[in-house]
């Protein structure tokens, strides 16, 4: 098992590193020119000059990726130009909105997608079955930005039941919190529950095959029990794995649902950063968020080789 | 049931002879199978509307999409207007129309990069195997780090938008799926007699390639490839409804979106019409890609 996680760990870390780089060089190779985006089509040559100063856009790249990666490993990631403010310090401040959203989403993809899973697959063919698959579909092919919108539309436009913008810190009250976040975290949540359930159809279908639950029904186990004890269970194990891609299809939703609900969390952090140019601010949260991913996949890799033997010696 | 009993004797009787006659049976059988599933015939259908609207818009459109028309704007559904006028007095219907071509150009410019490049690069991997191959797999797992809205974000911060910036910045997370499963199916098949057998008769790499690598990556591709042209189409509306995507005056579905957001009270339709129309796309490459992958993928044949 400590073999395991040491081999999985250093693949992270040189991943992690690669990260770095994709990040780095998207920002700063590609051919634009970032002083002229920066400060709009036909600036000042001084107003340039004075940016490339600053941004250090003379020095050789290696000198800057240094620069900023011996930095971010200690934790400084850099200041913001039009803030003043650490990087660091502007991402841990909007950490609390993304990572409550995260949460939410999360949970609600998971009591979404095992029931719906687990009922199509342990009838495969019927037409329940097919409804629900048909469902779990539209789910993945619904853009989740549309889905608020539409949301947006219905129940707070016309019912009036949510509020359509904004975000109520939990320090004003649960309810009104758990509020501000329900219609954004149903927008993420169903189109992970969408895929999520179609990997629980699948791994329950593949487990209601096997020999065992043909035992258990001939011993005259009702039906709910060998579903539940002999499939569920099983099944189970491959979804855990499953879980780890759902972190990355959250994460990725909230960068544009909290953008259409103006919640001030990393992800509209990160597109206001996009508009305005700011570079730092841009690379710091990409390479958290893409840090974040990885260690959460890392943790459901090492507890799927603690779930399943099998894997730690393949 | 008496359908296959009558195809598998016909076969038996005849059997093709040249490969010409074994592939025409092979696209025969699978066209049989294809006509079987309504679903895949109603997406096929919807996806060749798209297709056709991408391609030749002109006789499907009511009005020039780019024409103001002062006295009505944002005018309800009419018999002049079918959907109705923009914020602009546009013509909605028209404009839709026109957006899919945005969509239909971004998706096969960014599978075009993803297979161009991920498919070299896993037959390669898989083929050397080693340290280079864990070297490739690496890189392409670096890739698989970020959300795939998010790498694009980072590449369009890099390049500026624009429709051929976002085609690249869609495509490039696409190389790490396919690089994935081109690998995966060359392990599988370097391994096999037929291929040993190629090498032991002397037979050149790049025949190798092409002769059995190619084809048997092919399915798994087909199927990919159908997936994530929806995803594309997606990520497309995603960034132009951020700004950061394709820029006026070009067409796209996603700035219609995002500039109906001001309307939502007034005008709930301005969102819901081009909202609707990237859903139903989407899900007719995502249902059809289930069917493909039933019908190409040999492990699940015979379950239908």
């Amino acid at each position: 098992m400590h073999a395991f996680i040491i081999r999985r760990l250093l693949a992270s870390v040189f991943v992690l590193f690669v990260v770095t780089l994709v990040t780095f060089v998207s920002i700063n190779v590609l051919p634009g020119d970032i002083a002229s985006r920066i400060l709009g089509p036909e600036p000042s040559p001084t107003q340039v000059e004075a940016l490339r100063e600053r941004l250090q856009l003379d020095e050789p790249l290696i000198e800057r990726y240094w620069d900023w990666i011996s930095g971010a490993v200690r934790g400084d990631f850099g200041t913001s130009i039009r803030t003043q403010q650490p990087v660091g310090s502007l991402i841990l401040d909007r950490l609390e909105v993304t990572a409550e959203l995260g949460t939410l989403s999360l949970l609600l993809g998971v009591l979404i997608a095992i029931p719906t899973g687990v009922i199509a697959g342990s009838r495969p063919g019927t037409v329940l079955d097919y409804g629900l698959t048909m469902v779990a579909v539209a789910g993945v092919s619904i853009p989740n930005f549309w889905l608020a919108i539409v949301m947006i539309i219905v129940f707070s436009v016309n019912l009036g039941w949510f509020p359509a913008l904004g975000f109520t810190p939990i320090s004003d009250g649960l309810f009104p919190n758990l509020r501000s976040l329900t219609l954004p975290a149903i927008a993420i949540g169903l189109s992970s529950a969408g895929s999520l359930a179609r990997q629980v159809r699948g791994a329950m279908v593949e487990v209601m095959r096997q020999d065992y639950v043909r035992t258990a029904r001939a011993k005259g186990l009702q039906e709910r029990v060998v579903i539940v004890r002999h499939g569920l269970r099983n099944a189970m194990i491959p979804v855990v794995t499953i879980l780890g891609l759902q972190m990355t299809v959250i994460l990725g939703g909230s960068i544009i649902i909290e953008t259409v609900f103006q919640l001030p969390g990393v992800g509209k952090l990160l597109i206001d950063s996009i508009l305005i140019q700011e570079i730092v601010v841009v690379q710091g949260v990409t390479v958290l968020l893409a840090a974040a991913i990885l260690m959460l996949n890392l943790l459901v890799d090492i507890s799927y080789a603690y779930l399943d033997p099998r894997i730690r010696y393949s | 049931m008496a359908e296959e009993g009558s195809l598998r004797r016909e076969q038996l009787t005849k059997l093709p002879s040249s490969s010409g006659e074994r592939r025409f049976a092979r696209e025969r059988d699978f066209w049989r199978r294809f006509r079987r599933r309504r679903v895949g015939l109603v997406s096929l259908f919807v996806l060749l509307v798209v297709m056709i609207a991408a391609v030749v818009p002109g006789p499907l459109t009511t009005h020039d999409p780019n024409v103001v028309d002062a006295t009505a704007p944002r005018s309800g559904p009419t018999w002049d207007h079918w959907l109705g006028t923009d914020s602009l007095g546009r013509d909605t219907y028209s404009r839709l129309v026109e957006g899919a071509r945005t969509s239909v150009l971004v998706g096969l410019g960014s599978l075009l990069i993803g297979v161009g490049v991920g498919l070299p690069i896993g037959i390669l991997a898989g083929w050397w195997g080693g340290r280079r191959d864990e070297f490739l797999m690496r890189l392409m797992d670096s890739l698989f780090a970020f959300p795939s809205l998010l790498l694009a974000l980072l590449i369009i911060t890099g390049l500026g938008p624009g429709l051929q910036n976002v085609t690249i910045a869609i495509g490039i997370p696409f190389i790490a799926v396919f690089a994935r499963i081109s690998r995966g199916s060359t392990l599988s098949v370097k391994e096999q007699e037929y291929v040993l057998a190629a090498i032991a008769i002397g037979a050149s790499d790049r025949r190798i390639a092409a002769r059995h690598i190619l084809p048997n990556t092919l399915a798994p591709i087909i199927v990919q490839a159908s997936l994530l042209f929806g995803i594309a189409i997606i990520v497309e509306a995603a960034l132009s409804f951020l700004g950061l995507g394709t820029l006026p005056p070009d067409p796209s579905w996603g700035i219609m979106l995002s500039s109906a957001q001001r309307f939502l009270r007034d005008q709930p339709l301005l969102a819901i019409v081009p909202g609707t129309a990237i859903s139903v796309t989407v899900l007719s490459f995502n249902l059809i890609g289930d069917v493909l992958r039933d019908l190409l993928d040999p492990r699940l044949r015979g379950s239908d």
